[in-house]
Parts: structure tokens; sequence; C-alpha cells
């Protein structure tokens, strides 16, 4: 990550995908701390919470109970552009083209699909730390 | 035309015998005349005749009883003397009037009366002045004078008895002749009215026996007809569609029984009256200026056709009628007729279709999606069970035996290929759910990337038997299909040198591909199973295979409207063929 004093907000509600995100951070050797809310509503609020520190990057699930991933990308669009302005990549299950498309069209950072093998899996983690390393980030 | 020349016949014959019998009537009244006439006159000169004698005769019967009276002084003689003169003078006065014809015999009547008078104070003068007895008798009997006037008045009586008697057979003879003139009048006419009416009489005869003959054939002619008409009104009656025939002034000329079924008029009640009965609103109003227009313009929109509209109930119900109404044209007039059924029950049973339709579409959405929201929800706790087991074996794997890690690897195996089964589900599911983009595809160039993709072992070969066809398709569909059949051909070869040919070739209604292999072949009695869901020939731990992968590509080539196919003899290959129809977008 080129920034590391800020954290990572997972938006998930699976545990196991939690810890598997979890895990493979710290396999890579990400120092960022993670930050995980359950589910949209929970991440707005974590989001509008003025103590917690601002996220440099969101890591997100679709499919979650009570305010689903596309939901939650909605709704930051309509707040500020401060918001906005955090890059989130989505991290799901779902190979659905709707998905996609809606994703990217609110406009997202990047789509990636959870292999179900746990080392492909660390792959794909990644490759985001790599991208997010070498990407430039407004601070 | 034959009916007239009869009447005229006829009223020729009648005028005939009118003139025939005018013409006999003034003959006859002439010819009766002539004798009544004749015979009063022939009475007259009779009469005329006798008093003429009378005459005479009561002279000298006057003479006579006054001579005897003179002898014999008899009183009687004195009486009878007196009642001769007074026969004298009566029958005198008598003779007036029947010679009054003729001016002659009237002027000698006359003369005639002077002389009687004379005669008659001859006899006066000597019956006064004469005594009596033989010598008054010899002075009577001397007085000259009386003998010569009683001479001459034979004399002249004679003369008038002679005229009168002349007169009398010139009128017999003119009254003969006119009598025998009449009859032969009569005769000829007669006879002519025989002949004439004995023609008349058999040239009418002759007619009426031709009208007679025409008449029968008319009558077998109206009998045909009326045969005829009731053939056709018992299957205009018995026809299962109504029938309703109007004229040009919309008004009903015939109404079947189907009709009064229908619409439950009576055909008694419903003849006669205008059509528009049988129509809701807005179509009774509109129906006679329909009527009207198309009498004028010659144009209908409506006749010959075949549609749907409303009909309308005697108890005031509306309901839909399927129609079709023609023309027909009797003796100048236009007639329409109607011939409708009701379709209630059919529209009844569209709907109820129609629901069914929906329902059955619900479901099948309810199902698709079902397919779709099990298997994505599967795959979550499936990761995670994999993800745990590889956990398991990192984290604490020195603490398990040989056992114990040969378990976690079968598990892990397991969990991949649960993986695959959904997957392969929700591959399946997704097609023909999902709205797809249409777009041109090379199928050239798609075959290439697959084969890039799928990389071969060296000993496979694949060939193209190009050009293969560019098509509009969604393109993931086409790769999803040839990949398939290709993965499936490179997966299960078992020769050393394999060969596996793509083609594609123009058929009858569209593209016929094959993919051939040279492979191990798959037995007549597989051929339907293959194409079903999960239905894999080969165990699953030695060729890793869903079983989804023939059944998606048979959906798909089912859902492009074609058909799929194999051709295939065990141990030496096999042959998919499938057609795609040509589709313009």
């Amino acid at each position: 990550m080129k920034i590391t004093s800020r954290p990572i907000l997972l938006v998930e509600d699976d545990d196991v995908d939690a810890i598997a995100v979890h895990r493979a951070l710290k396999e890579l050797h990400v120092t960022n701390p993670l930050e995980r809310a359950e589910n949209g509503e929970k991440a707005l609020a974590y989001l509008n919470d003025g103590s917690k520190d601002r996220p440099c990057l969101i890591l997100l699930d679709i499919n979650m109970p009570v305010m689903g991933g596309i939901e939650f990308l909605r709704a930051v669009k309509a707040y500020g552009p401060d918001l906005r302005r955090i890059p989130i990549v989505v991290l799901t299950t779902s190979g659905e083209q709707q998905d996609k498309v809606e994703s990217f069209s609110i406009g997202v950072a990047g789509y990636m699909k959870k292999p179900v093998d746990y080392q492909q899996f660390v792959e794909t983690m990644r490759t985001i730390d790599r991208y997010w390393t070498v990407s430039e980030m407004p601070e | 035309m034959n009916k007239w020349r009869v009447e005229t016949q006829i009223l020729a014959g009648f005028t005939l015998a009118l003139a025939v019998l005018a013409i006999v009537g003034v003959l006859a009244y002439r010819t009766l005349t002539g004798f009544i006439d004749t015979s009063a006159a022939t009475a007259g000169s009779r009469q005329a005749l006798a008093a003429f004698d009378g005459v005479y005769s009561s002279l000298n019967q006057a003479e006579a009883h006054q001579r005897s009276y003179l002898i014999l002084r008899d009183k009687t003689d004195l009486i009878a003397r007196q009642a001769a003169i007074t026969n004298v003078n009566r029958l005198l006065a008598d003779l007036r009037p029947l010679l009054a014809y003729d001016p002659n015999q009237s002027a000698r009547l006359l003369q005639l009366q002077h002389r009687v008078a004379d005669q008659l104070q001859l006899l006066d003068r000597v019956l006064k002045n004469s005594p009596h007895g033989i010598e008054a008798v010899h002075r009577q009997l001397a007085s000259e004078p009386g003998h010569v006037q009683m001479h001459n008045i034979r004399d002249l009586l004679m003369l008038m008895q002679k005229s009168e008697t002349t007169r009398l057979d010139q009128r017999r003879a003119t009254t003969d002749r006119q009598a025998r003139e009449t009859l032969a009048a009569l005769t000829l006419l007669l006879a002519f009215s025989a002949a004439s009416l004995s023609f008349l009489y058999v040239h009418i005869r002759r007619e009426i026996w031709e009208r007679r003959h025409a008449e029968t054939a008319l009558g077998q002619q109206a009998e045909r007809l009326r045969e005829s008409e009731q053939r056709m009104r018992a299957i205009v009656d018995t026809a299962v569609e109504a029938i309703v025939v109007i004229d040009e002034n919309g008004n009903i000329d015939r109404f079947n029984a189907a009709a009064e079924r229908t619409f439950g008029y009576h055909v008694a009640e419903i003849i006669g009256r205008n059509v528009s009965v049988l129509m809701p609103s807005p179509y009774r109003e509109q129906h006679d200026s329909y009527i009207r227009n198309y009498l004028r313009t010659g144009r209908a929109r409506i006749i010959g056709m075949r549609w749907e509209t409303e009909g309308r109930r005697k108890d005031g119900q509306i309901f839909p009628i399927e129609i079709s109404v023609s023309e027909i044209r009797v003796s100048g007039k236009h007639l329409f007729t109607g011939v409708l059924r009701d379709i209630s029950r059919r529209r009844q049973q569209k709907q109820e279709l129609a629901n069914t339709m929906q329902e059955l579409q619900n479901t099948n959405e309810e199902l698709k999606s079902f397919a779709y929201i099990v298997s994505h929800d599967l795959k979550a706790p499936l990761r995670a069970i994999g993800s745990l087991a590889e956990w398991i074996q990192s984290d604490f794997g020195d603490r398990l035996d040989s056992e114990g890690k040969e378990y976690l690897r079968l598990l892990g195996g397991r969990v991949r290929r649960m993986d695959q089964l959904i997957e392969g589900i929700l591959e399946y599911s997704r097609v023909g759910r999902v709205n797809e983009t249409w777009v041109h595809v090379d199928l050239d160039q798609m075959i290439h990337e697959i084969v890039d993709l799928l990389s071969p072992p060296a000993h496979i070969r694949i060939e193209v038997e190009g050009p293969l066809p560019v098509l509009t398709a969604e393109p993931t569909r086409m790769r999803q299909l040839f990949q398939n059949l290709l993965s499936n051909a490179i997966k299960f070869m078992d020769k050393p040198k394999g060969i596996i040919r793509v083609a594609g070739h123009v058929a009858d209604d569209g593209w016929r591909f094959s993919v051939a292999d040279n492979g191990p072949g798959i037995e007549l009695r597989h051929h339907e199973r293959i194409f079903q869901l999960f239905q894999a020939l080969a165990p699953r731990d030695r060729i890793e295979g869903t079983g989804v992968g023939l059944a998606l590509v048979k959906k798909i080539v089912e859902l492009y409207g074609g058909h799929i196919w194999i051709e295939s003899t065990p141990g030496q290959g096999s042959t998919f063929f499938f057609t795609l129809p040509k589709n313009e977008p």
C-alpha cells in the first residue's frame, strides 16, 4: 500500500472470508490496520464517525444482509466528494454481469472475484496490494 | 301474351255475338211491327168491308121495315126500321177512322154519307106524308128517285169495297216479302254467327289447352322451387352457426334456429325489426350509416371478412361474437347475410390459457432464479470449507499424521469439484435467463482463441475446415458452445495421435456445424443420456467433469433454434452435429 498509516475497510458479512482477508494481508506483510464492517449500513456508520480514521481503501462484498454492496455504493456516491474519493475494490463471489455493470457504472476502482482456493485468493490479494502500492492515492 | 290473346278473342266473340243479336233484334222488331201493322190494317179493312155490307143491308132493312109498317101498321116494324137507321149511322161513324188513311176513300165516305142521308130523308118523307095502306106502299115503291138513290149507294159501296180489297192485297204482299227477306237475313246471320262462334270456340279451346299445359309445367316448376326453398331453409335452420339475413334498410329478413338460441329472440318477433337490436352501443348507432355508406360508395371494410365484435341478447346481455358478412343481390336488391357464433366460451378458454401461461411463466421464472440463488448461496460456505481445510493444513499440518493430511487433501479436491458443479449449474441457469446482447461473432477467430485457451497437448491436432461464418449471437454462448465440445474431445482422447476437426457448412435453413474426433466414441444407447444434466459417463476420479457441459451445449443450441445430435462408432470416434439458423438482426 502506498499509504500505510491509514486503515483498510473491509465490508464483509462472512467471518471466514474476513479471516481469509486478514490472513492474506498478514501473509503479504501489509501493515495497514484492517477495519471490518458487517454490512453497508455499518460501513456508512464507520465512515461518518469522525473519531475513526478515514480508510485509504475499501474492500466491498456485494451480497450482504441489511445493506448490500451495490446499495452501499449508491449511498456513498450520494455523499460529498471526500467520501467519493476513497477507492473501492469490489471483492465478491458474484460473477453476474449485472453486478459488474452496476459497480463500474457507479465508479468502483476494481472488481475481484473471490476464488474458492485460498492460495488463489492470496494471489488476488497480492495483486490488489501491488496495484495500490504502485498507484497514487489521494491523501 | 297468350293470356291477352285469349281474352281479346273472347271479347271479340262476345262483341260479334252482341252485334248479331242486335241486328237480329232490329230485324225481328221491324218484321214484327210490320206484321202488327199489316194485321191491324187487315182487320180495319175487313171491318170496313163488313161495314160496307152492313150499311147497304141496314138501309135495305130500314126500307123493308118501313114498307112492312106502311102495309101492316105494325109498330114493331117501325122500331126495327129505327134500329136499322141507327145501325147505318153507327156503321158510317165507325168507317170514318178506318178510312182516314186514304183521302180518296175519305172523300168517297163523305159522298156516301150524303147519299145515305138523302135516302133516309126520302124514307122519312114518305112515312110522314103517305096514308096508310097499300097506296102508301105503292107510292113508296113508285118513288123513282128512291130506287136510283139506292143504286147509286150500292155502286159507291162497291167501288169503296174494291179499293179496300186492293189495298188489303197489296199490304199482304208487302208483308210477305218483308217476312221472307227477314227470314233470309236471319238465316244468313245465324249461319255466320254459328261459324264464327264455332271458330272462336275451337280457338279458345286450343288456347285453354295450351294454357293448362303451360300451367302444369309451371306448377311442376313451382313445386321444384318450393322443394328447393324448403331444402335451403332446412340447411339454414339446422346450421350450427347463427345466420341473420338483413335487407338494405337493415331490417331482418331471415333468422335461423341457431340465431334464435344465440340471441334469445323468437323468429316471429324479430323478423322485420332492425338488426341494430342485436347490437350493443356504440355499434347499434353506427350500423345504419354503415349500410348507407356502403350502398352509396360500394366500399365496405367488413364484407367478406371474419372479425370479432359484440352481440346483444334479448335480455340485454352483451357477449363476444365472431362474424362474417356476405352480400347477395336478389332481383336488384341487396341482402346481407351474417354468419356468426358466440365465442364467449372460446374467449373464456383463451383467458384461462393466458392465465395458465402466466402462471407457468412465473413458476419457470422462479425456478430459474431459484437455481441461480441456490447455487450462489452454496458457494460462500463451500469457499469457507475450502479455506478452513487449507488453514488447518498450513497452521496445524505438523500436528497431523499422514492419514489426516490425506483426508484434508481429499476434502480440498471435493470442494473444488463441488465448486465446478455449482459453477456449471450457474452457467446452465444463466443461459436464456439474462438478456443477452447479440453482436457479430467471427467464429473463425473465436475457434482460434478457444484452441489457444485450451492449449491441447502435443499429440492432439485441431483442424478447422474454414472459413467458418460470422454469426449474429451472444459471444459468450458461442464460446461456451465450441469450448465445451472441443474440451470434451481433448479430455476424452484415448489415441496416441488425436485429430479433432471443426467444420461449418451452409445447410437448408441455416448453418450445420460438426466437431469430429477420433476418440473412444460413445455407444448408441448413451446418445440420449449424454445431453442430460449431470450424466457424465466417465468416473469422476479418473476424468474431471461436471456433467453440465453437453447439457449446456444442448441448451444453447436449442435456445438459438437449432438442434444437436451425435453420430459415433465406439472405438473410432464421435461427431457432434448441430445446426444454427441464419439469423439476421
